[in-house]
């Protein structure tokens, strides 16, 4: 890879105009120190681009603070929007809402059980208390939260359909009255977007963030997978 | 070569001790640790910066930009006095883990003998 075209993925991989800098001035080291040992520029320049390794992966580590930000913002902002979903029909009245609210309920009480019975409520709770105090997290502990957020989305996605069904079949009690039944059923669909949400915003990002993590328990680790010479020698 | 999760547990350490020598920039650090390591702990060379960039948010580290000998923008870190306590915490911990690793293959030896 050549400087300009070293500088150009730099940019399109998201590194900012002073990292961009650092990272030409250490290939600049590197190079010199190469053309120091008898390589040509332009093969010393290669070789110096090619020893920070994969330059994709330093992306994520250098912005993964900034990406956790947005993800936490997803997080709450879907968690506002299912609980919308719940609370503003309130204004219905109290029955009007306790039955609105009923499909997300529904969807929680689905996607709670089925990671009680997957996990236990030790190991489902762990999860959430590794999500909630964030930074830098133990591997095993953050692989652990990945297990659970990850079955955690899958059973978000299948809750939101039976919620669903369940309710419409509740609803057909009152396929005598039209207008009941169909704003019953209108209600009873409120399932699903509360399942998608769930699965994709709330319980994905969270198992995204998880994942990240994991790889996150040391840069050193990656230090030593990333390989290269960082010694003198050429 | 130590594995790598030994590797992924010295890093912080090793780039704080080197900055405890003195003010240093990106390439000049993994030289740093390459010459404390005698060449033992290979790193690759990108990833130090995600290492830079965490210890600086973390207010262990501080960081100003400069110019080179030949005029290039440089970043420059030092080590600050919350470094240098994580340091010296550091410092205990794994000198903690030596005494013992060296008192139980000592008790291997002796058992041996």
């Amino acid at each position: 890879m050549r400087e300009p075209q070293f500088q150009q993925r730099l940019e399109r991989l998201g590194f900012d105009a002073r990292e961009r800098a650092e990272l030409a001035d250490h290939v600049e080291c590197r190079a010199q120190q190469l053309e120091r040992a008898g390589l040509s520029r332009a093969e010393a320049v290669e070789r110096a681009c090619a020893g920070l390794g994969d330059l994709r992966q330093i992306a994520r580590e250098l912005h993964a603070p900034r990406v956790r930000r947005m993800q936490l913002q997803r997080v709450l902002g879907a968690a506002l929007v299912l609980a919308a979903l719940g609370v503003i029909p309130l204004s219905a009245g109290v029955l009007g809402g306790l039955l609105a609210a009923a499909p997300l309920g529904l969807v929680l009480a689905l996607v709670a059980s089925g990671l009680w019975a997957s996990f236990g409520p030790r190991r489902a709770a762990a999860a959430w208390r590794v999500a909630w105090e964030g930074g830098v997290v133990e591997f095993e502990r953050a692989r652990a939260a990945v297990r659970v957020f990850e079955r955690g989305e899958r059973l978000a996605w299948v809750a939101g359909p039976i919620a669903f069904l369940v309710l419409a079949a509740v609803e057909a009690s009152r396929l005598a009255d039209p207008p009941q039944f169909y704003s019953g059923l209108a209600r009873a669909a409120l399932a699903l977007p509360c399942g998608a949400i769930l699965g994709a915003f709330v319980f994905g990002t969270l198992a995204t963030w998880a994942r990240e993590t994991c790889g996150d328990r040391g840069d050193g680790d990656r230090l030593a997978l990333e390989g290269g010479p960082t010694g003198p020698q050429p | 070569m130590p594995a790598r999760e030994l590797i992924a547990a010295s890093s912080v350490p090793l780039v704080l001790a080197v900055l405890a020598r003195g003010e240093s920039y990106g390439y000049a650090i993994l030289q740093g640790v390459a010459e404390l390591s005698e060449g033992r702990l290979a790193w690759g060379e990108g990833m130090l910066y995600p290492v830079l960039h965490r210890l600086e948010r973390d207010g262990l580290v501080d960081a100003s930009w400069g110019r080179s000998e030949v005029g290039r923008e440089r970043k420059y870190y030092r080590i600050t006095a919350a470094g240098r306590a994580a340091l010296a915490r550091h410092r205990d911990e794994w000198l903690g883990v030596h005494r013992t690793l060296e008192r139980a293959w000592g008790a291997i030896g002796a058992a041996h003998a």
